[in-house]
């Protein structure tokens, strides 16, 4: 069978990575009525046909809203016609943390944005099928910047190509690979205008990385960039009461317990405090909301636990409390084994998925069990219907793997290198041996308990 | 095999290579068959997993296995956990030992399986040779050139998985220079490799019969691999 050109490319297409993703579902988005200043500027800098700046860097620290910002601003932008191409990048999936991947899946998007670069781009595929295989400043020039200056050659397809969409949106650019891609990136896409100002503009957001501030902070990307700060100089405080506000009237309507909820509540001065906790973190905000709406606790008092808590004098210290406090509630140990077996499998085993299922089999767990365990954990983790044992069940933001992962941080709650032996056990329990046959009698037998006692003291304990 | 004995093969070395050396899974891995699991990740298992992932997480599970110090008690007879044992601190390394002596008889037993312990043996001295993954290829013909025409004494196309560890100029090539290093160790070593140690009389039949193919083969001499050295 013979494959076209483009056939080859969907193959290599990083179709998580996408704004509208099937994979991504419920991505995080600017509340309405939030964020207005930030997205205001940015579809200024979008809408501005005489831009001198080709690459807008958006750059805050975790939990501020980048994500939501670039998938609201990408939405939009789609619906104006104005969106090129998307690359979300999530370290939590495989394929949306290759760099490899950026350029064709940039490429083939740019096939179905700007219809007159098809036949050009189709054409490098077809006639060099290791394309992909080579370094990304190579994909860059073959993929996308001849086809454009070929494009560019002829007036009337010039003409056509210059009113196409133009935006592409890469987000979260420090979840890809590792600090060397990250650069080898921003240095690929810097060569697309070296010869032409091609019709094309980048909004690339990230948490502000020594590397990724030094690349563009370093020529040619720092002529051809404007930044943007999420820092206070947007009100985030603002924004962020007024995503409460909304939310807890939400809560008010719409919770099970919401008749023993006085008319009043949250006092203004919880919000105050809540807004103060946030630290300009929307995620601190939006995983509270998810705390306190959780259908079989009280509003009110998951709101005072959350308000009378401390934490520590730190920049995570209010989000760690936050974390810390829904952790306190877990008394059962298999949770965190859950809990590492996700963190684990989105870094490791990509492209499965963990589901129900999956972990039923491997922590040999029966009916509801599993949901029991992860009943305090809603507010962390997008856990499907107690029926569907097929859907995903993942980590909802990248600020838990970090707090996960730093045991100064997460304390006993830590997923590290004891989470790994652990893991590592559970496994060898189902390797199978070439004596088939003996092996099946041993796990039938009687004896298996006093054999996996032996093999495995940590069963001892449960 | 089912989807959770398909993830355990995938994966078992992953993790375990980023693990602490519990005594509990130090326990698990003295009585662990190693030989049994070598066995499965090279059997017609569709694991889904390519030869030189496989010896990638080999090399790092030995590396592990070399480098991590127990200073835990372990009790690896006790049920009831009731009497505990201040083991050596080379009590990993007491298991590298008796995981690479499994590793090294499951190689050569490949081997000999697999073709004519005179050709197995070539081609695997000629594994040590830097560029050997990006001439490959062109070293098999040469083994083979004038050979016997019997099929079953040329060298089979895919018996050789486990000198595979992927390019050197790949992101992982770190990796590939352990499992690189731990083979070289093997070939070396004529204690371990038996018959397929990398001496001086195959390196000097090597040579003779690359000198023989440039002479009178039709290829290209820019494919050979001493004129490309």
């Amino acid at each position: 069978m013979c494959f076209s050109g483009m056939d080859k490319l969907r193959k290599v297409v990083a179709w998580g990575a996408l704004h509208n993703s099937k994979d991504r579902p419920n991505p995080p988005k600017c509340h309405p009525a939030t964020r207005g200043a930030v997205l205001k500027k940015i579809m200024e800098w979008v809408e501005d046909l005489d831009k001198i700046y080709r690459f807008m860097w958006l750059y805050g620290s975790v939990g501020v809203g980048k994500s939501a910002i670039a998938h609201t601003i990408s939405e939009l932008c789609f619906e104006m016609n104005i969106l090129a191409a998307s690359f979300f990048f999530s370290r939590m999936a495989k394929d949306c943390s290759d760099s490899t991947l950026v350029i064709a899946t940039i490429a083939y998007q740019l096939c179905c944005s700007m219809p007159e670069l098809k036949l050009y781009i189709e054409g490098v595929v077809e006639r060099d099928p290791d394309i992909l295989q080579l370094p990304l400043e190579t994909q860059v020039q073959k993929l996308i910047v001849w086809p454009l200056s070929q494009v560019n050659f002829q007036p009337r397809s010039s003409r056509l190509v210059s009113s196409r969409p133009s935006l592409i949106v890469v987000d979260g650019l420090d979840e890809c690979g590792n600090e060397y891609m990250q650069c080898s990136i921003l240095g690929a896409l810097s060569g697309i205008f070296k010869a032409y100002a091609f019709p094309i503009y980048f909004l690339i957001t990230s948490r502000p990385e020594p590397q990724i501030h030094k690349s563009f902070h370093t020529e040619p990307l720092s002529s051809m960039t404007t930044f943007l700060s999420l820092d206070n100089a947007y009100f985030p405080d603002n924004d962020i009461q007024s995503f409460l506000r909304l939310k807890f009237d939400e809560i008010k309507r719409e919770h099970p317990m919401n008749a023993r909820i006085p008319g009043s509540w949250p006092s203004e001065m919880d919000i105050k405090r809540l807004v103060q906790k946030s630290s300009g973190q929307f995620i601190y905000a939006s995983t509270v909301i998810k705390y306190v709406n959780s259908p079989q606790h009280h509003p009110t008092e998951r709101l005072d636990n959350i308000i009378t808590g401390r934490g520590r004098d730190t920049r995570f210290a209010e989000l760690d409390a936050l974390y810390n406090r829904i952790f306190s509630l877990v008394d059962d140990s298999q949770t965190v084994e859950v809990l590492s077996i996700l963190l684990f499998s989105r870094e490791y085993w990509f492209p499965r998925t963990v589901n129900r299922k999956l972990i039923d089999g491997l922590l040999d767990l029966k009916g509801d069990a599993l949901h029991r365990k992860l009943v305090h954990l809603h507010s962390i983790l997008d856990i499907p219907a107690l029926d569907d044992d097929k859907t995903e069940i993942r980590i909802l933001h990248a600020s838990l793997r970090d707090f996960l992962q730093d045991p100064t941080r997460s304390g006993q709650c830590h997923i590290g290198e004891r989470a790994h032996a652990r893991l590592t056990l559970r496994l060898m329990i189902f390797i199978p041996s070439v004596r088939e046959e003996y092996h099946s009698v041993l796990l039938s037998s009687s004896l298996v308990f006093c054999l996996l006692t032996v093999l495995h003291p940590m069963h001892r304990h449960e | 095999m089912n989807e959770l004995q398909r993830l355990s093969c995938q994966f078992f070395m992953v993790h375990c290579a980023l693990s602490y050396p519990t005594p509990e899974l130090l326990a698990a891995l003295r009585k662990f068959n190693i030989s049994d699991f070598l066995s499965v990740l090279s059997s017609q298992y569709p694991l889904g997993l390519s030869f030189v992932t496989i010896n990638r997480q080999i090399s790092e599970l030995f590396a592990w296995l070399k480098n991590h110090v127990c200073h835990f008690q372990v009790d690896s007879w006790s049920i009831h956990f009731s009497r505990s044992t201040l083991l050596p601190q080379n009590h990993t390394r007491q298991l590298h030992t008796s995981y690479l002596l499994a590793w090294d008889k499951h190689i050569v037993a490949s081997l000999e399986e697999a073709a004519p312990v005179r050709l197995a043996g070539l081609f695997v001295a000629s594994a040590l040779h830097p560029q050997f993954w990006k001439h490959s290829t062109i070293i098999r013909e040469i083994i083979n050139w004038k050979g016997p025409q019997d099929e079953t004494t040329r060298l089979p196309n895919s018996c050789f998985q486990f000198l595979w560890a992927g390019e050197p100029d790949e992101e992982e090539a770190p990796d590939r220079t352990g499992y690189h290093k731990m083979l070289s160790q093997f070939l070396n070593d004529p204690s371990r490799s038996g018959p397929f140690c990398a001496d001086e009389t195959k390196f000097t039949c090597l040579a003779t019969k690359t000198i023989q193919f440039i002479t009178d083969s039709d290829v290209e001499t820019s494919k050979c691999v001493i004129h490309s050295d």
